[in-house]
């Protein structure tokens, strides 16, 4: 709907600026001068942070030298890409990223709309406000933090470890072994952002008429039933378009969590592009290289939004930008 | 939502109760773990097992991080980074939302567009690196704060806001002679209130947060916030920095519980501003997922 808006308005302002010439819209800007001043800063600012690095992604075809600068490097096109492509340590990133992705959706995206569902069925104004506030908390904490928890949790001495070990069982290798990592990193996503993702599904539900439960009832239908029949149908327009939404973020890692949760036991199974970009780059100085791949990454996730936010048009005649 | 009488309809009503208050329990355990963590004494803390009350207190581990220079210098520059960047960034933030809820000021989309296109697209870690490295930032505290000039996203949920004020306020005022700036400072601004504090909680969350930045830019760690000797602490395990005098066996004997009042100094201030955005934030999430 936006993008139509926009485009009505431009309609409007061209139809406008026809009849009534170029005068009018140098007197606009003349009017309007104080606005140009304070949309300045963030220009400017958009210019250096932001625009720079992206003339600056260019070191990927260069072969960048510190001293000569991203200007006196000398220019090597695909070079660094073949080497990319050819390079095992990155397809492995690569499948490790979307399957990663594929199991945080697979488990990740039903478990709010499973939690809002049950809220929304809590007739106890205090119990369901209460129970809310609690499990929006954890959104608020950085990984750094959570990470730290886990491993008070789950290290070889942690608490789990240590209360298996009094009932005699042997003790597990939570953090350091391929099997557990993926579990692991949906299971602490589930519970870090799955009450905070409950909000939008909650005001979903606010919308639904009471009347149709009300009739329902009458009708002999029991709370589940109404759940299928009722609760779900009015929540799948937002589910069907969060989900096309997920997948225009298939390519992005989720770097704060697995970089804080990660050891070098673990690369096989959860390293993922993010994390294997900064280790490339910051760690081993490999710039060109580095670059390659974040400028690789930026350029599928771009295709992919333009994509996603096609079919979500389609879908509901509502882009996302 | 008809009451429903019937035992099905009860025994639903029971199951559900239960379980979301054992989520409630799965999501508080963790935190109430490493309160308990903090407070344990040693001779407690050794005995193996799950200690859900702690029989004996000891405020020892608070006494000890509060004892130390380099972690109560951090707690200050994270308090200083935190305010700093926040009114910082929610000034340039309103700013520029205001101008763009002018229908016809010339170029809007354009500039709309230009804004916009750094959410979609990026140079990525290393331009990003290089061009920081270049304007002399390393090591500075301005790099923490100076560069987020600008949420874009925030930038979108106030401009909604700023559109819903009502046209008539800003027009009688604009009759009366007043300047745009003037409009914006003393009509657009004081009506906003509710959404500039619940935008700037959560820009002050990201700062306190943040342990980003200071890993990749600053290497003195004289400079570093609270959240990234927590990480030193945490993630790479290293005790150093809350090293140095006499402490050497006593640290050894603390180095969890240490590790917990850590974690806790840094969690209480997010709790503590918790009530005052969750009261807002609902609307501002809503208003941003719809967007503009």
């Amino acid at each position: 709907m936006s993008g139509r808006r926009r485009a009505g308005e431009n309609d409007m302002a061209a139809r406008a600026v026809n009849t009534q010439g170029a005068g009018d819209v140098a007197r606009r800007i003349s009017k309007y001068k104080m606005l140009y001043v304070m949309l300045l800063p963030a220009v400017v600012f958009l210019i250096i942070f932001n625009y720079i690095p992206m003339y600056g992604a260019t070191i990927a075809f260069k072969d960048f030298w510190m001293t000569k600068g991203i200007l006196g490097s000398p220019w090597v096109g695909f070079e660094h890409f073949e080497r990319l492509f050819a390079t095992d340590k990155f397809w492995q990133v690569f499948r490790n990223t979307i399957e990663i992705n594929l199991l945080r959706l697979l488990f990740g995206f039903p478990a709010p709309i499973v939690l809002a569902i049950l809220l929304n069925e809590v007739r106890h104004k205090l119990f369901k406000r209460s129970i809310q506030t609690i499990v929006y908390l954890p959104h608020f904490i950085s990984w750094v933090t959570i990470a730290g928890i886990i491993f008070s949790l789950l290290s070889n001495e942690g608490l789990v470890n240590k209360i298996i070990t009094a009932f005699g069982g042997e003790s597990v290798n939570f953090l350091t072994s391929n099997a557990m990592f993926r579990p692991l990193l949906v299971l602490s996503g589930i519970w870090k952002e799955a009450g905070w993702g409950t909000i939008i599904f909650l005001a979903a539900l606010a919308g639904v008429n009471p009347d149709l439960y009300e009739a329902a009832t009458v009708d002999g239908a029991n709370r589940f039933k109404q759940i299928v029949h009722i609760t779900l149908p009015s929540l799948l327009p937002v589910i069907s378009i969060l989900l096309i939404l997920n997948f225009g973020s298939m390519m992005n890692g989720g770097f704060d969590q697995v970089f804080n949760l990660y050891n070098t036991m673990v690369y096989e199974s959860g390293d993922v592009i993010d994390t294997y970009v900064y280790r490339i780059g910051l760690t081993q100085g490999k710039y060109s290289m580095a670059t390659a791949i974040g400028l690789f990454l930026n350029i599928i996730n771009f295709l992919l939004l333009i994509l996603v936010n096609q079919a979500a048009k389609r879908m509901s005649g509502q882009g996302i930008y | 939502m008809v009451k429903s009488t019937s035992l099905s309809g009860k025994i639903f009503d029971g199951f559900n109760l239960l379980f979301l208050l054992f989520m409630a329990a799965i999501t508080l355990y963790p935190f109430w773990h490493v309160l308990v963590g903090s407070v344990l004494p040693y001779e407690e803390s050794i005995k193996s097992g799950f200690h859900l009350f702690p029989r004996k207190l000891s405020f020892e581990a608070y006494e000890y991080v509060f004892s130390k220079d380099t972690l109560v210098r951090s707690l200050i520059v994270s308090v200083f980074v935190t305010a700093a960047g926040a009114l910082y960034q929610l000034f340039i933030t309103a700013i520029t939302a205001y101008p763009l809820i002018k229908q016809d000021l010339p170029g809007r989309t354009a500039i709309f567009l230009f804004i916009i296109f750094t959410m979609f697209f990026g140079g990525g870690l290393i331009p990003y690196y290089l061009l920081i490295k270049t304007l002399g930032l390393v090591n500075s505290l301005a790099v923490m704060i100076v560069p987020a000039a600008l949420s874009v996203y925030n930038m979108v949920v106030l401009k909604t806001f700023f559109q819903n004020i009502p046209k008539e306020l800003e027009e009688s005022a604009t009759i009366d002679g007043a300047g745009y700036m003037t409009v914006f400072a003393r009509i657009v601004l004081p009506l906003s209130v509710p959404a500039l504090a619940t935008i700037g909680l959560f820009v002050a969350v990201g700062q306190w947060n943040n342990w980003y930045v200071p890993m990749l830019f600053l290497n003195d760690k004289g400079l570093w916030p609270l959240a990234m000797v927590l990480r030193d602490i945490l993630i790479n395990n290293n005790m150093e920095l809350t090293r140095g005098g006499s402490f050497v066996s006593q640290e050894f004997m603390l180095a969890d519980t240490i590790k917990s009042a850590i974690v806790v100094v840094s969690v209480v201030p997010i709790i503590a501003v918790y009530p005052f955005i969750q009261k807002h934030f609902v609307k501002g999430v809503m208003i941003g997922s719809i967007k503009s």
